[in-house]
């Protein structure tokens, strides 16, 4: 049933998302062309005022598309599990954890898709000047360098971090649904006792990193081995990985709980 | 014969305010039967806690035997009051996706009632009026080979002309051992299918007795009886 969930649940959200990406990719060629124009013909005012508007308007896109994507992905999951549809929804013979995972999964793909989009479409703009493709490979080179000189970066921290980052945006989605769940448990003011969940969760995970990063400096301060900016720079997916592990596992139980037990549908 | 609804002491407070207070109440397969109550008596707080939408707060209910979850809503094809169906989504869509999770749902008895029902299967949901979407829902929830048929006001929202129509699709269309419960405040309307009615008043089952039984006893049809029972 999980398959079948997912399905409809693609079938629901492509028809927003998927022009929404063909758009980027559309905006990033137009970008890319006046890049390209604007360096050949850099006397022509013309010509470089039009490609320095469609790279601000290509920028601005990128931020408004990536916005509506996750506001959009909020907005169905409470409209398909808490507003009318959810009738359907709930009645139908699945499993809750299967409703939380197909819901979660095809989030945080079609969140990976677009950040991936945006990465390979930064690439391309790049790749149309042979000078910023140099600076950049400096800058990262500098930023390894000086990461190296107290932690070496290989292959397996490569992989960490990619997978606590993964993790991480996993736990994000997790605590959205969570909050939107917690909001149900109010009569009348649900969407605004979301927000207040959302607001009261973000302090206390602030919180919660504050003591850590706190514990972990006056250690390393007491050793003598590392200042608190490098321990950050050097071990950062260790963190990551544990704590968003953590937090899937409370946020992923709150929104359960709340659809299996407490589930009261307007 | 195992009833296909028992409920046992079943109660249900929403912040301290009695929705349902200890009702007992069997419903014996092969009936088609009324919940009749005005607003607020605790028809669909029965009929959530039927499907698995809401938890009693104490008390229980069986579902051909089995506690509301998975199993028991292979057996319960449920029509509530409000359109839930995905407004962007074509007819013919729906169809595939109650094909998809309903075994025992029949695609060629929907089909065959949307073409009676003159209504085109390639239209999306969003350009149907409201009573053309109950109409679909109708017909969704009718096509299924289910045990238990739970019907929440499924004839409120349509006109006059269509409600005979739909009513006979209902009594024609459904499985001769399954049970209808049926809730609505058009008594006269449905009356006539009736075999059973209970009458529910402040969260209690205050009569449960075969229709033609009521009509006899008080020398007056069900509507008249309900307008006298619950007269404000």
């Amino acid at each position: 049933m999980l398959g079948k969930l997912m399905k409809y649940e693609f079938k629901a959200t492509w028809k927003l998302i998927v022009p929404m990406e063909v758009f980027m990719i559309v905006m990033s060629l137009f970008a890319y062309a006046s890049i390209r124009m604007a360096f050949y013909n850099s006397r022509n005012d013309l010509v470089e005022m039009t490609g320095a508007f469609v790279i601000m308007a290509y920028g601005l896109s990128m931020f408004v598309i990536s916005v509506i994507t996750v506001i959009y992905l909020i907005y169905r999951f409470y409209t398909s599990v808490y507003s009318d549809e959810g009738y359907l929804l709930h009645t139908l013979p699945v499993d809750k954890h299967h409703i939380i995972i197909s819901k979660a999964l095809v989030s945080a793909i079609w969140i990976i898709i677009n950040i991936i989009l945006i990465y390979l479409s930064i690439v391309f703009l790049l790749s149309s000047n042979k000078e910023a493709v140099e600076a950049i490979r400096d800058g990262f080179n500098y930023y390894f360098e000086i990461i190296n000189r107290y932690k070496k970066i290989n292959g397996f921290t490569v992989i960490m971090t990619l997978v606590a980052s993964f993790i991480a945006m996993f736990a994000r989605i997790l605590k959205i649904t969570a909050c939107i769940s917690l909001g149900q448990l109010s009569s009348n003011h649900k969407v605004l006792t979301s927000f207040g969940f959302y607001y009261g969760i973000y302090v206390a995970q602030r919180i919660f990193a504050m003591i850590y990063y706190t514990i972990i400096t006056l250690a390393e301060r007491k050793s003598g081995s590392l200042t608190y900016t490098t321990s950050m720079i050097g071990s950062g997916w260790e963190f990551t990985l544990i704590s968003s592990l953590i937090y899937c596992v409370i946020f992923y139980f709150l929104t359960w709980y709340v659809m299996d037990k407490k589930l009261n549908l307007d | 014969m195992i009833p296909i609804v028992q409920c046992m002491g079943l109660t249900k407070t929403y912040s301290g305010k009695l929705a349902l207070n200890q009702i007992y109440l069997n419903l014996e397969p092969g009936k088609i039967i009324g919940l009749l109550g005005p607003n607020g008596s605790g028809k669909t707080t029965l009929i959530k806690i039927m499907n698995d939408l809401l938890e009693p707060t104490s008390g229980e209910i069986l579902i051909a035997g089995k506690k509301p979850g998975i199993d028991t809503k292979y057996s319960i094809s449920y029509l509530p009051e409000r359109t839930y169906l995905h407004a962007g989504m074509k007819v013919i869509e729906m169809v595939r996706y109650f094909e998809d999770f309903y075994p025992d749902f029949r695609v060629d008895r929907a089909f065959d009632m949307l073409h009676r029902l003159q209504i085109p299967p390639n239209e999306r949901l969003k350009n149907l009026s409201k009573g053309t979407k109950e109409k679909v829902q109708l017909i969704l929830v009718m096509s299924r080979d289910a045990q238990l048929y739970v019907l929440d006001e499924p004839i409120a929202g349509v006109d006059p002309a269509s409600r005979d129509y739909i009513l006979h699709t209902i009594v024609s269309n459904y499985n001769r051992n399954a049970t209808i419960l049926l809730s609505t405040h058009l008594i006269s309307d449905v009356e006539n299918i009736l075999d059973e009615v209970i009458f529910i008043k402040y969260g209690n089952i205050i009569l449960q007795a075969p229709a033609e039984e009521i009509r006899r006893r008080e020398g007056k049809s069900i509507d008249r009886f309900f307008r006298e029972v619950f007269a404000c």
